[in-house]
């Protein structure tokens, strides 16, 4: 009878905590998902004052530890270069694949240390339980109008990967197809790993 | 023979200037020839507004950052937009819209009145959104088609729907058309809502020059797809698989 009743108050908290995990983080699915990240990366930013100041090395942290294992960069930069793709050899698509992610980061890195008191509203999120390509709409709200911000997910053998982005209206992987083709139809794919080079290796002695 | 020189060299000259033009429209691919046939022309309109804009427009709107503070940027910001919320309206009935239509005159209403003649927006703190409408995305409801890109002087990117949306949207304007200013004062005015919207975008400016290849084709392809987005409010359908 004691010991029972020993069990069933240590069981409790147990009980409770993993229920309330489940519900705080339930990112099986790609709506839930999409919040715990950018929730989980919005109040690492507001509690860091490196971050806010612009520190790169740690934005790279933070978006290598949080953002980039719900990512599969690879398909953006795939689908970025369209037709191009299978013309680069296996070595030259992975250092294209971190170049692109490099410039990515560096550009974007530096809108998330202008993350101050702005909110994230999420918007009704409509799909299909069998969907395995879904967009979830998201709107962050500060001074000024409202940023439409979606994210579009595919659901692979690790769960739901972010692989485009929608900022006001444009895909990233639709603005840069043009952009990628230019270049490799100026200088092929060397042409086109070498001008990714240089334009990190001049965005880093920049600034 | 200083004549037939002469015309050797002309003839040289026009088959140049042939060649070079048809060596330009090889390099375009088959889809950006359909969208921007006149690339040519529109990147020569594009570097004459870059460098209107480095050496005039874009100073200026600086020096007016630095010197307002952000309270009173914001509230010109509010305060223009909310005489453009008439016309939003005005849109959105033409689109047959009525409940957004509604919506914006409300938002004029409550702004106009508790938000002091608009300079500041009550009316998206209590839940009216603001929407974004002109008369380029009503003719695009009534299924008049893109047409070729376009960049136009001082105005930048469009198209030739646009344009005629633009022009439609200028003709309409509550501050370039009011007779309760005169010309100077609506040239002030104007100037100021000019350079206060440029301001806005002062921080964009930055990241677009770092996260272009090709500035202009990347405006291009961004102009396209936002536009997109607007006409359908931000529903587009999935793009037609065309590559």
């Amino acid at each position: 009878m004691r010991a029972s009743f020993l069990k069933a108050f240590l069981a409790l908290p147990l009980f409770l905590m993993v229920n309330s995990f489940a519900f705080a983080q339930n990112t099986s699915t790609p709506d839930g998902l999409v919040k715990f990240v950018v929730e989980d990366v919005m109040t690492t930013i507001k509690n860091d004052k490196a971050i806010q100041s612009g520190d790169l090395r740690k934005i790279n942290a933070l978006v290598d530890q949080k953002i980039l294992p719900h990512s599969d960069f690879q398909k953006t930069t795939r689908l970025s270069m369209g037709r191009n793709w299978s013309k680069a050899t296996p070595q030259q698509q992975a250092q294209i694949t971190q170049e692109f992610k490099t410039l990515l980061v560096r550009i974007y890195g530096g809108a998330l240390a202008q993350v101050k008191d702005q909110k994230v509203q999420y918007k009704p999120f409509r799909a299909a339980a069998d969907d395995t390509d879904v967009i979830v709409k998201t709107a962050v709200v500060g001074k000024g109008e409202p940023i439409q911000l979606d994210y579009r997910l595919e659901k692979g053998p690790n769960g739901w990967k972010v692989y485009d982005i929608n900022i006001l209206g444009a895909w990233l992987i639709e603005s840069y197809r043009n952009q990628f083709n230019d270049q490799v139809s100026k200088g092929g794919i060397d042409g086109l790993v070498k001008f990714l080079q240089d334009r990190n290796t001049a965005l880093s002695t920049n600034k | 023979m200083s004549r037939f020189f002469n015309q050797l060299l002309k003839s040289l000259l026009v088959f140049g200037i042939l060649f070079l033009t048809a060596c330009a429209s090889i390099q375009q691919t088959e889809r950006v020839a359909k969208v921007d046939p006149f690339e040519r022309m529109n990147r020569a309109v594009f570097s004459f507004n870059e460098t209107a804009d480095a050496y005039v427009i874009k100073p200026v709107a600086e020096a007016y950052k630095f010197v307002l503070p952000e309270i009173v940027r914001t509230g010109v910001t509010n305060f223009f937009s909310n005489i453009n919320d008439v016309l939003i309206a005005a849109n959105n009935l033409l689109q047959g819209k009525p409940v957004e239509a509604a919506s914006d005159i409300g938002r004029f209403l409550v702004n106009s009145t508790v938000g002091i003649l608009g300079f500041f927006d009550v009316a998206t703190d209590i839940g009216l959104d603001k929407n974004r409408e002109d008369f380029g995305q009503t003719l695009a409801v009534w299924g008049v088609g893109d047409g070729p890109y376009i960049v136009l002087p001082l105005f930048g990117p469009s198209n030739v729907r646009d344009t005629v949306g633009l022009v439609v949207d200028i003709e309409t304007d509550f501050m370039i058309n009011t007779n309760k200013l005169n010309s100077d004062e609506k040239i002030a005015v104007n100037g100021l809502r000019i350079i206060n919207r440029r301001a806005d975008l002062l921080d964009a400016g930055q990241l677009l020059e770092d996260a272009a290849f090709d500035k202009y084709s990347f405006l291009r392809d961004g102009y396209m797809q936002r536009r997109r987005s607007q006409i359908y409010d931000g529903e587009p359908p999935p793009m037609k698989e065309d590559e």
